[in-house]
């Protein structure tokens, strides 16, 4: 009975400790939706309080600037053309180092490690020039290689230690059973890799969602212009419509935010999942 | 199970081949003829046609990026057989893209920089000089403000034509606030100025309320300003010379004004942990009695601000300090100008400089005037055609007073961090004038 009521007493500060974290994370959010629906009149007023007359116009707005469609048409093509490889390239990498031996295998990883140390953004002259001179400029693909190309590495590693920690056993029972390797790969390691390729989708799917620098390096044209570039059309050199880019910001996040709900769980699990050795 | 996993390995194999493949051809196929470097040999006459990249900023929502766009389009319209190329990003990105193009020789025919961009690839001969260019034109080179070419002035040869004029330091208050604690004009003396500063302060009110967090809005709007009227512009231009240094007593004398400006309590304690916007909300609530900014703050005060604040604003500028310098005078210029490739010649180049033409005509001064802009060009009809009272005034203001340097427009960049990071510490007790003073000479590298 003592036990049960000092676990009672300790779960109290507990949670009001866990609530208070909870809060400090969604407010942000919270605050964007609501400050999206006021004008920047009343936003210069006070920053914090809440919408007096909710009005639409803000999003109204967004269409008017930039060209929102073509922009959200461009983010979701690199998205969606992206992620698919990006996890199938890393898995199949994965899998091989964590399941083999073979000559220039470190070199492989020190190269793919290379990739994670090097901050990108000191390649962006040089991969401009290559890109020139290959003549990859300014097209409806160009960001796709470079995209997957700095996301392979730390996704790779993440499936090389997933995959180590499942029983070497479970193929070995398929292999005798006349599987191939790539049936063993494909059938049935992939399918208990799920968690950490819900992993791998929603970090690959960040990375590329919010990219910028190379987005609006690399293409000239505005039709191929990202939703961040056209976050930025919002500020100009000495002003900003405050409100304006905040309604812009919950169109470009509510994707994020709806996709992360529907992979949370799956993503708590392979966080942890890799982690820990069974 | 073997035949189907088989096949399904080549299946894989091959879709991946032949997606990467494709995404490579995709890419490097796409647009072969895409080049923006300008050609030598430039348009050769007649009825060819003749490209014309730009590189520009006006992407946003506001009156003067669309009247830049309408304008750019009936440009088009007008010259059937130019084709203009826009390479067209926000303001924040600009200077990245620009830098990358740069680095890569790829900078486009016309494009907008800044003076400290400008000092970055004059030397390295990519931008024309407009000296010749502008005395073949007279009457457009007179119609320019006096001073409005002195932010792209390198070596006596001038690099940039500019995009407007503005003046950087202007003080907003409101004038109910002064009334009601017994200030009936605004002070004309340091010793007023301070005065009031203190009655202000007394009453309960924030005297001066700025957003310093990027330590910019200070050293450029306040200081700027106040240090000219310390030292005096001769002063200024010595730096270059060599003929005074900021350890020199006058510079010394500019940052105790700032420390003095301090230690009365002039603004609101937080001034280095909020930014521009967060001050906003101080001024629109009747909590701060003036504000300092520059010219741009008469549109976000004619857009936002509540109707009683915008209605009692009026706009003065800081008093004599009895110091060297003119007292009708404020920090200002152009800040950004139009450059052209020094690689263009013949049609391309002619064609080049009508564009930029285009955009700094009394014709497109008057239209930037009416939305309230700040045109680098004197207008005869006196501003009369600006719509806002608020405007109006500053025009008014900007009619008797000269231009004197902004700090961070004519320095070396290393040289206003340490200014302006020093001006930061200041305001929060952690550093004397001195210091600043020797840190600054010594950035210098003299």
């Amino acid at each position: 009975m003592t036990n049960k009521m000092k676990i009672g007493l300790l779960a109290v500060p507990a949670n009001v400790l866990a609530l208070l974290f909870t809060i400090t994370a969604i407010f942000p959010i919270v605050w964007m939706v609501y400050t999206s629906l006021k004008t920047n009149p009343e936003f210069s007023l006070s920053l914090f309080a809440l919408p007096s007359q909710p009005t639409l116009s803000n999003y109204e707005n967004a269409f008017r600037v930039g060209n929102l469609s073509s922009a959200l048409f461009s983010s979701v093509f690199n998205t969606v053309l992206t992620i698919p490889l990006i996890v199938l390239g890393s898995f199949i990498l994965g899998y091989f180092f964590a399941r083999y031996n073979f000559r220039g295998k470190t070199t492989i990883r020190f190269v793919l490690l290379v990739g994670m140390l090097i901050p990108i953004h000191s390649l962006l002259v040089p991969l401009f020039l290559q890109f020139k001179w290959f003549g990859m400029l300014d097209t409806r693909f160009t960001l796709i290689i470079p995209y997957v190309a700095f996301n392979l590495s730390l996704t790779t590693f993440l499936f090389q230690s997933f995959i180590r920690d499942i029983p070497t056993e479970i193929e070995e029972a398929a292999y005798i059973d006349g599987s191939t390797t790539d049936y063993a790969l494909f059938r049935i390691i992939f399918p208990i890799c799920l968690p950490m390729v819900s992993t791998a989708v929603i970090l690959n799917v960040l990375h590329t969602w919010n990219e910028l620098p190379f987005a609006f390096i690399l293409n000239r044209s505005a039709e191929l212009f990202t939703l961040p570039i056209w976050l930025t059309y919002f500020s100009g050199q000495y002003t900003t419509d405050y409100t304006g880019k905040i309604a812009g910001l919950v169109i470009t996040s509510l994707p994020i935010v709806i996709l992360y709900l529907f992979f949370s769980n799956k993503i708590m699990n392979g966080m942890s999942a890799g982690a820990v050795k069974g | 199970m073997k035949i189907v996993s088989k096949r399904r390995k080549g299946i894989v194999s091959k879709a991946l081949i032949l997606f990467l493949v494709s995404a490579f051809i995709l890419t490097a196929c796409g647009k072969s003829d895409d080049s923006n470097t300008p050609s030598a040999s430039g348009g050769s006459g007649g009825g060819d046609k003749i490209t014309i990249s730009i590189a520009h900023t006006n992407v946003t929502d506001d009156p003067g990026a669309k009247l830049f766009r309408e304008t750019l389009q009936k440009f088009k319209d007008a010259h059937p057989n130019v084709e203009i190329r826009e390479e067209a990003v926000a303001h924040d990105l600009y200077r990245s893209k620009m830098t990358t193009l740069g680095a890569s020789g790829e900078l486009p025919d016309v494009f907008l920089a800044n003076g400290s961009m400008l000092i970055d690839y004059a030397p390295k001969g990519l931008v024309a000089e407009w000296d010749d260019l502008l005395e073949q034109d007279k009457e457009w080179k007179d119609g320019f403000l006096q001073d409005a070419f002195e932010d792209f002035r390198i070596k006596g040869k001038i690099y940039g034509v500019a995009t407007q004029t503005l003046s950087v330091h202007l003080i907003f208050y409101n004038e109910e606030i002064f009334k009601q604690v017994g200030i009936h004009a605004f002070p004309e003396t340091w010793k007023d100025f301070e005065d009031a500063i203190v009655k202000l302060k007394d009453a309960g009110y924030i005297p001066i309320a700025m957003g310093n967090k990027a330590n910019v809005p200070v050293g450029s709007t306040l200081f700027s300003t106040l240090a000219d009227r310390v030292t005096g512009t001769q002063w200024f231009n010595g730096l270059t010379t060599g003929e005074s240094k900021f350890t020199d007593p006058e510079f010394i004398e500019a940052l105790k004004k700032i420390q003095e400006l301090k230690n009365i309590g002039a603004f609101n304690p937080d001034i280095n942990s909020i930014d521009e916007g967060q001050r906003d909300p101080l001024y629109f609530n009747k909590k701060a009695a003036m504000t300092v900014s520059g010219a741009w703050y008469v549109g976000n005060l004619i857009q936002n601000a509540p109707e009683d604040v915008l209605n009692n604003t009026k706009i003065a500028i800081l008093p004599s300090t009895g110091g060297k310098g003119e007292a009708a005078a404020v920090a200002g210029g152009g800040g950004w100008s139009y450059a052209i490739n020094a690689k263009l010649t013949d049609a391309k180049k002619a064609t080049a400089v009508e564009l930029v033409k285009t955009f700094t005509n009394d014709e497109y001064a008057a239209a930037m005037k009416k939305i309230n802009g700040f045109p680098a060009r004197k207008l005869t009809d006196d501003g009369s055609t600006a719509t806002a009272p608020l405007t109006q005034e500053y025009y008014n203001l900007m009619n008797r007073v000269q231009l004197t340097p902004i700090y961070d427009i004519r320095l070396a960049p290393a040289t206003v961090e340490v200014i302006y990071r020093g001006i930061q510490s200041l305001l929060a007790g952690a550093a004397s004038p001195e210091d600043i003073a020797k840190q600054a000479q010594d950035s210098l590298g003299k």
